[in-house]
């Protein structure tokens, strides 16, 4: 035992530097800078492509092996896109924040677009048989949702949990088929990632709206032609009276405009580290204050959040789901899902069996209304 | 392979010392001094002088490329007249009235749903950056 030990640590005294000159000639790479170069390489999709891709990796379609291998899944983007997604960077999209709200944010769309294609091309190698290919194919999807979620906005944190919910989905139809040591393997990886971009850091990077009135009415105020544009954009899209609008740059009403503004950011801010139950209803009533505020441009630019707050706990549910899959595989029951509970009102979970056979976690309360949180397992 | 070592060259070295002591040194000249440092400024100067453009030369070049500017100003403003002049309204596209992928504009998508949102990122991802040089799309693995 103790020649194995010193074996060992000589190897690894041996090994270790090479690893180390290895990092130094090939430091990690900004993953956002790899994953423009794998934008770069990307087939064009037709519009059908596109939605067929989408529908498949959402799960809102079934899975056709034969439809999946006409869509271009095998192109060097891919290889790019594993690259960027292995790296242990920090991901930087060089978000010019000092834009406001008409900051530019075309990562998002093409980060959607490819984790289709890893979630898909994970299916397609399920549906060969080849497990842990398509799991190494659902772990880059993983990454790429903390990679989306980087921006820390509300948007990037509403991709970061679409992808992160595509890729457990995709998991849990096929993990009943997996045997414990790779399901338990799974559990494992999905414990060593990154955690997710809280809804609260999003809602963080939501200041930037504020920070850019002021900045613009500081410099000018209405006459500025960006600022023009916003607020035909926000009258335009949400039916508002622009004079209103306007009439908030006057340097008497800025002034209690953005106090406001700025009390009712923070106080939803810190409602959203709040849990479930204690956060809601403090969230919908900062929501309505803000519909009913006397100014106008908070009331228009004030984000929807109740949604967002709700979803980032319905995530973490579904992950509670698939970790109970991946313990239990095929020998889940009712009693054992009853052990795991919702992230929301922490009620424990049960199993629904179809009369196909199939299996779903179920969560108690149905979020948002009307809906169900479940997670199917098995096809 | 060997070094040469530095006393090597000791030998030769002292021989060349003795000689060059023994040859009688004359009194110091200033008049071929200053002769001397002259030439050797001259022949650096030399360069510089046989380069230096005159000042009529230089006025001419700067009238020139004035001249040629002014040409070209006048050739691009009235192409630029032309295509103003047969612009017709209805050629161009109505402005959005959103950036495209902006932050506003995505956050007016969510405001409608998820649906709403991901079929814009959607559209937004075959808008942005088209496709690029076929070179890109050979398989590398």
């Amino acid at each position: 035992m103790k020649k194995t030990i010193l074996t060992l640590s000589i190897a690894a005294l041996l090994i270790a530097p090479g690893l180390h000159a290895e990092d130094l000639k090939y430091p990690p790479i900004n993953p956002a800078l790899l994953y423009w170069q794998a934008a770069a390489q990307l087939p064009q999709l037709t519009e059908d492509q596109s939605n067929e891709l989408r529908e498949m990796a959402t799960g809102k379609e079934p899975f056709d092996a034969a439809r999946a291998a006409k869509l271009p899944l095998d192109n060097g983007s891919m290889r790019v896109l594993r690259q960027a997604a292995d790296s242990t960077a920090p991901c930087d999209w060089g978000l010019p924040l000092e834009d406001g709200p008409v900051m530019p944010l075309p990562h998002l769309a093409k980060l959607q677009q490819m984790s289709s294609m890893a979630i898909v091309k994970a299916k397609s190698l399920f549906a060969q048989d080849k497990v842990q290919e398509g799991m190494s194919w659902l772990v880059v999807a993983h990454c790429m949702a903390r990679h989306a979620g980087a921006g820390d906005l509300l948007i990037s944190h509403l991709v970061q949990d679409a992808i992160e919910v595509n890729a457990l989905r995709a998991a849990a139809l096929h993990c009943l088929g997996w045997n414990t040591e790779t399901r338990h393997g799974y559990a494992a990886m999905l414990e060593s990632l990154p955690p997710l971009h809280t809804a609260q850091d999003g809602l963080r990077g939501e200041r930037l709206f504020v920070d850019w009135v002021e900045r613009h009415f500081n410099a000018g105020g209405k006459s500025n032609a960006e600022v023009q544009a916003i607020i035909a954009s926000l009258t335009a899209e949400k039916g508002a009276e622009k004079e209103n609008v306007e009439a908030q740059f006057a340097p008497g009403a800025m002034a209690a405009t953005l106090t406001e503004w700025r009390s009712l950011q923070s106080r939803l801010e810190a409602a959203f580290g709040k849990p479930w139950t204690e956060g809601q209803a403090e969230i919908k009533a900062l929501t309505d204050e803000a519909i009913h505020s006397p100014h106008p441009l908070p009331r228009l630019a004030f984000p929807t959040t109740t949604g967002v707050f709700e979803k980032w706990f319905t995530v973490a549910t579904l992950h509670t789901m698939l970790e109970a899959a991946l313990e239990h595989g095929p020998q889940l029951d009712e009693a054992s899902a009853g052990t795991y509970r919702d992230a929301l009102e922490g009620e424990p979970l049960r199993l629904k069996k179809s009369d196909n056979g199939t299996l779903t976690l179920v969560a108690t309360h149905p979020h948002p209304a009307g809906k169900e949180i479940s997670l199917q397992l098995g096809k | 392979m060997s070094t040469p070592t530095p006393n090597e060259n000791q030998p030769m070295r002292e021989a060349l010392q003795r000689d060059a002591a023994s040859l009688p040194e004359p009194d110091f000249n200033p008049a071929l001094h200053y002769a001397t440092m002259r030439r050797v400024r001259g022949l650096a100067e030399t360069p510089t002088r046989r380069f230096r453009l005159s000042p009529a030369l230089a006025t001419t070049a700067a009238v020139l490329a004035l001249a040629a500017s002014l040409m070209l100003w006048q050739m691009r403003s009235s192409s630029d007249h032309e295509a103003a002049s047969n612009f017709q309204p209805g050629q161009l596209q109505p402005q959005p009235t959103m950036p495209l992928a902006s932050l506003l504009t995505y956050q007016a998508a969510a405001d409608k749903g998820d649906d709403a949102l991901f079929a814009l990122l959607d559209h937004d991802a075959r808008e942005l950056l088209p496709t690029s040089s076929p070179v890109f799309n050979a398989p590398l693995r």
